[in-house]
Parts: C-alpha cells; sequence; structure tokens
C-alpha cells in the first residue's frame, strides 16, 4: 500500500483524538476544519475509520496477522468485539422492556411484545444461519422461550431481565425464562448490567448465577463447561452442589462429578494515571526484592531475613515511576477485580493526608526500600535497606476503581513516591453449599 | 407517523460505528462513548413519538448525541472540546454522507487494507487500538519517541483511510 506523505490536518486530527493537543493546537485544528467542506469531510472519515478500528479491532486487526494458538483463543472470544457496542445498546434499549413492558398495544406488528416473550433478537451477523426456528429471526423480533440453534455466525439476543448474550455458532441455547437460559452446547458472552442480576444459564455441569457481570461460557455436552468472568462476578454451582464465587480474570471448568479446574485472575487488573510516566502492574510479584520504581532499579524488601509481611508476599503490586515524586497533582486510579486488602507504603518521614481522609490505616508494619544510597543494590531480605517506608492498607469489599492521590512532600522535600499492592480477602473465595445447585439440571 | 421501536434498533445497530464515531470525535474517551450510547439509546427509545421517520431518525440520533455528549463533558468538568456546539453542527452536513455507507462493506475493505500494511504498522495499530494505549504508554510499547509514534500513526491512518475508500468507491 501506498504510504501517505504528511499531512498537517490528520497530525492536528490525531492529537486531537487522543488528548494530545496543546490548547493552542486545539485552535488551529478548529480553524482548519472549520475552513472548507473538504477539511470537515477529512475530519469525518478519519474519526469513522478511527471509530473502525476502535469497534472491530478483535476481528479486523487480530485476523491481520497470522493466528498463534493463544490469539486463536482471543479471537474467539474477541469476535464479538463487533458486537460489544451493540450490546451497551441494546442494553438501554431493554430497560424499555422493564419501563415499558407493552410498549404498541395497539400496532399490528406481528413483533408486538407479547405475554409469552421472554425477549428480542437484537443483532445477527450476515453469516449468521438459524436451524428450526419457530420465530422469524431479523433483529427486533420478540422472541417466546424456545430452543435457539444457531448453525454457523452469530447473534446477540436480549432477555426481559435485560440480560444479554452473544451466540456463537455453532450453538445451541434455549431461552427458559425472562431471566433463565440453558446452554446445551457451544460459546456464548453473557452481559448482565445490575438490575438483572441473578440472572442465570444453566448447562449440563452445573449453573452460571449472574451478580452483575460479563462472562464466556462454553459447553462441550460430553465433556465441560468452562467459565470465563471477563467483567464483575457470577456464582458458579457444580453438581457436588458447591457454590463459588468468580471473579473478573477469574476461569473455571465444570464436568460432571464438579470443578475439575479453578485458576484465580489478577486481583489488580487495571492502573491509570494522570501522568506522562509508565505505571506497570506485576502480578503477584510483591516478594523480597522486587523492582520497586518502573524507573530505577530500587527494590523493595524486609526490613530483616524474615523479609517482607506475610500478607504482602505475593501480592500484585504498582510499579511506580519516581519521576512522578514531585507530581503535586497525580491521581492513580487502580481498579480491583474482587474484593481485597489494598496497601498504600509510604515513606516513613511523612504520609500523605488523603490516606485517612480515603480510611486507611496504618498497619505497623514496616518495609525497606533498597535503592543506590549506599552506592550499590544488595540481594536478599533485609539486605542494602536504604529507607524505611510504612504499610498503609484499606479494606475494599467489592470490585472498583480507587483514585489514589500525589505523593507527600517532607520539610526537607525528597520523600520519593509511594508503592501500591493489594491482595484478595479470604472472602472473596469462600466456598459455600448451595440448595440452589438442585436446580442447575 | 413516529417510528417504531424496531425501527429504532435495527437503526442504532445498523448505525453503531457512525454513532461511535461520532460520539467518540466529541468525547475521546471510549468508556464515555459507551455511556454516552446508552443514554443515547433509552432517550429515542422514550422519545419515539417526536421522531417522524427514519430519515428524521438519523440525524435525530446525532443531534441528541451530540448534546448528551456535550453535557457530559459540563457535568464531569472535563476540559471542553475544540469544537464548540456551533463547530459541531457546521460538520453535520459531513457526517450526514455516512448515513448510506454500508458499515458491513467498510468492516470487509478495512480488513482488505489492513493485509497491506507493514508489520510494524499493524503493531503501532494494535497497541493503540486493540490494547487501547495512548501518549507515552503507546511510545513505550512500540520503543519510539512518543511524537515519532503519532506522526506515523498519522501516516499509517492516512493511508488506511485512502485505501479503505478507494475499496469502498470501487464497489
Amino acid at each position: 500500500m501506498h504510504m501517505a506523505t504528511d499531512n498537517p490536518l490528520n497530525d492536528l486530527l490525531i492529537g486531537y483524538l487522543d488528548g494530545e493537543l496543546s490548547s493552542d493546537d486545539q485552535r488551529r485544528l478548529a480553524n482548519l476544519v472549520d475552513a472548507n467542506d473538504a477539511a470537515r469531510d477529512q475530519f469525518v472519515e478519519l474519526c469513522y475509520l478511527v471509530g473502525l478500528l476502535a469497534e472491530t479491532s478483535h476481528d479486523t486487526l487480530e485476523a491481520a496477522r497470522p493466528a498463534s494458538p493463544m490469539t486463536k483463543r482471543s479471537r474467539v472470544v474477541g469476535v464479538y468485539a463487533t458486537l460489544a457496542a451493540a450490546a451497551l445498546i441494546a442494553l438501554t434499549i431493554t430497560t424499555w422492556f422493564i419501563l415499558n413492558p407493552n410498549p404498541q398495544p395497539s400496532s399490528p406488528s406481528p413483533s408486538t411484545t407479547s405475554s409469552s416473550s421472554v425477549g428480542i433478537l437484537t443483532d445477527r451477523s450476515d453469516d449468521a444461519v438459524f436451524a428450526d426456528s419457530s420465530s422469524p429471526m431479523t433483529p427486533g423480533v420478540d422472541l417466546p422461550a424456545e430452543r435457539i440453534h444457531l448453525v454457523a455466525g452469530k447473534a446477540q439476543f436480549m432477555f426481559k431481565s435485560t440480560a444479554t448474550v452473544d451466540l456463537i455458532g455453532p450453538c445451541e441455547f434455549e431461552m427458559i425464562g425472562p431471566d433463565r437460559g440453558y446452554l446445551h452446547r457451544g460459546s456464548l458472552h453473557a452481559f448482565v448490567p445490575p438490575r438483572a442480576v441473578g440472572f442465570t444459564i444453566d448447562t449440563p455441569h452445573g449453573s452460571v448465577v449472574d451478580l452483575g457481570t460479563g462472562y464466556d461460557l462454553q459447553v462441550d455436552a460430553d465433556r465441560s463447561t468452562q467459565v470465563h468472568v471477563t467483567e464483575g462476578c457470577v456464582a458458579v454451582l457444580d453438581r457436588t452442589p458447591n457454590r463459588r464465587l468468580l471473579w473478573r480474570g477469574d476461569r473455571a471448568v465444570l464436568n460432571s462429578t464438579g470443578l475439575a479446574e479453578l485458576t484465580r485472575g489478577a486481583t489488580l487488573v487495571e492502573v491509570h494515571a494522570n501522568s506522562p510516566f509508565v505505571y506497570r502492574i506485576q502480578r503477584r510479584g510483591l516478594v523480597d526484592d522486587a523492582i520497586a520504581h518502573t524507573d530505577r532499579a530500587y527494590q523493595w524488601n524486609g526490613l530483616s531475613a524474615e523479609g517482607l509481611p506475610e500478607k504482602l508476599r505475593g501480592a500484585d503490586f504498582v510499579q511506580t515511576p519516581m519521576a512522578d515524586k514531585n507530581n503535586h497533582n497525580l491521581q492513580l486510579r487502580v481498579t480491583l477485580s474482587r474484593p481485597s486488602m489494598v496497601y498504600v507504603i509510604v515513606s516513613a518521614r511523612v504520609a500523605p493526608a488523603w490516606l485517612s481522609t480515603m480510611g486507611f490505616s496504618d498497619t505497623g508494619w514496616r518495609i525497606g526500600l533498597d535503592n543506590t544510597d549506599d552506592g550499590r543494590i544488595a540481594a536478599g531480605p533485609g539486605q542494602g535497606v536504604d529507607l524505611v517506608y510504612v504499610v498503609w492498607q484499606l479494606r475494599v469489599d467489592e470490585p472498583r476503581t480507587l483514585v489514589l492521590g500525589p505523593p507527600q512532600h517532607g520539610d526537607e522535600g525528597k520523600v520519593g513516591t509511594y508503592g501500591v499492592a493489594a491482595a484478595p480477602l479470604d472472602e472473596a473465595y469462600q466456598t459455600m453449599v448451595g440448595p440452589e445447585a438442585a436446580t442447575a439440571d | 407517523m413516529a417510528v417504531s421501536n424496531e425501527q429504532i434498533v435495527q437503526t442504532i445497530v445498523r448505525q453503531r460505528i457512525a454513532l461511535y464515531s461520532y460520539l467518540w470525535s466529541i468525547l475521546r474517551d471510549q468508556t464515555m462513548v459507551e455511556d454516552a450510547l446508552q443514554e443515547l439509546s433509552l432517550l429515542a427509545i422514550q422519545k419515539r413519538d417526536q421522531i417522524v421517520d427514519a430519515d428524521h431518525l438519523a440525524g435525530w440520533l446525532r443531534e441528541s448525541g451530540r448534546f448528551i455528549a456535550l453535557r457530559m463533558i459540563e457535568k464531569l468538568r472535563r476540559e471542553p472540546s475544540a469544537f464548540n456546539e456551533s463547530a459541531l453542527s457546521r460538520l453535520d452536513a459531513a457526517w450526514a454522507r455516512l448515513d448510506d455507507r454500508n458499515h458491513a462493506h467498510a468492516i470487509e475493505a478495512l480488513q482488505h487494507c489492513l493485509q497491506k500494511l507493514s508489520p510494524s504498522s499493524l503493531t503501532l495499530l494494535k497497541a493503540r487500538y486493540t490494547r487501547n494505549l495512548t501518549g507515552e504508554q503507546l511510545a513505550e510499547a512500540v520503543q519510539k519517541p512518543r511524537r515519532t509514534v503519532y506522526r506515523n500513526l498519522s501516516r499509517i491512518l492516512s493511508s488506511l483511510g485512502e485505501c479503505v475508500r478507494f475499496r469502498l468507491d470501487a464497489r
């Protein structure tokens, strides 16, 4: 493909869309776009291309390279990225089901909601093929409780409860009621907003009760059911009957005897800062000699040979840039996938006031930072500690994003920046025996 | 006669990429765009009686989307867009030209054109639009200075845009 030559308007547009422009450049761009039709068309076409890439990236960009086993797997999930925005739109539209269960009583339209309707078909791919359907499979059509056999392609259904499922053919799915379905075989992605909490999908090996989330489900009827939580939390009921909570990033495999596999995901899942410097999550990485910062070789260490406090060991943590130590406006957003204890590690010289305001308390634990003040970085717990840090903690009972403040400055100015870590609460992983499992048939 | 709910569902689903792009051009934040799309969809259902027909619906969605997006910026006290309401209104004719575009064809064209890019160009696009990296994180991901990254991104998107338009025009 011919590579375009420099295009100043495009440069400004790209910068604008990514928030990279100065105020002066923004004014320059606005004037250029306002100047003529051609510039306005260029603006719209570029925005459209960016929207197209962003909306379909898993389908288009992932497909534009040779597939590895991992990318193949992500593509199965990612195929539905194209429908993701539609899912969100569809969710809102379902609000209408709640607000107005009989929207067009006088309409002669055959798709008017009837008392037997449990949801609607909201989208289908061009290559979607249905078999044995008693309903016309066109977007907007109301659907009764029935079995859907999607031979090929993709289709999205929205239940009256506002839960949405994206089916990936070949797939056999049964709409049982406004808040319940049964996946006989194949794959789906479910998205359940808070108002539809309790939405349940049964499979031959158990049930998934949604607690406000998104998840992928794959059923091989003769062998197993795989669940991968992509957002929020689900309760998984196996045949034993045990009931476990799964959180964002967790994967479980159920078979006819119960839980066959369980892989827990990360506790800290996202970090964003209003800073040009790099913040990086190290999953289960907080151990003695862990690199503390993204721009220094400094290490976290226990103060003695016993090493770091037990509860910190193996926690997820954020490597922070020391370059932000003087950033008075820093806002650090950290997202937790599950109920957690969050730790902030600050200089023993002075603690930021926002810690107390947010409800953090001093654990009484002290740990060390091995920097280069003594001219070397040492190995092992208790070795080479140059500065003492205090560990503060905050219990967070549900997955959410915390916004942390700037580093505090001591009287002498230099106290460095802070560290952040998180470990799951024991309650997040409790197994319960629930009578609900009896319904998983 | 007002549009039906089925027409609203079908139009929003069919036009989702154009609406997504339109809202992105104002909000420039994926989460905010998704929230705005949700609010817009609900509003369309609630105001169905005020929308005369399918042609009216397309313009109505843009106008209401613009209103929702600007209100979100104001409510969140975010830095205002470079384009104020009147400047955005003047862009409306250009956006309206997308109403008849077949977005499935556009996706096909994009898939074809992406195959022609170099591996490094694909890496950059994936870092930006699959991994959703921007600014310094994007520069770090592709190990190039930030300014160079954005210059490259601009040239890649220019070429890609030309290729997509060429294929759409040729259909």
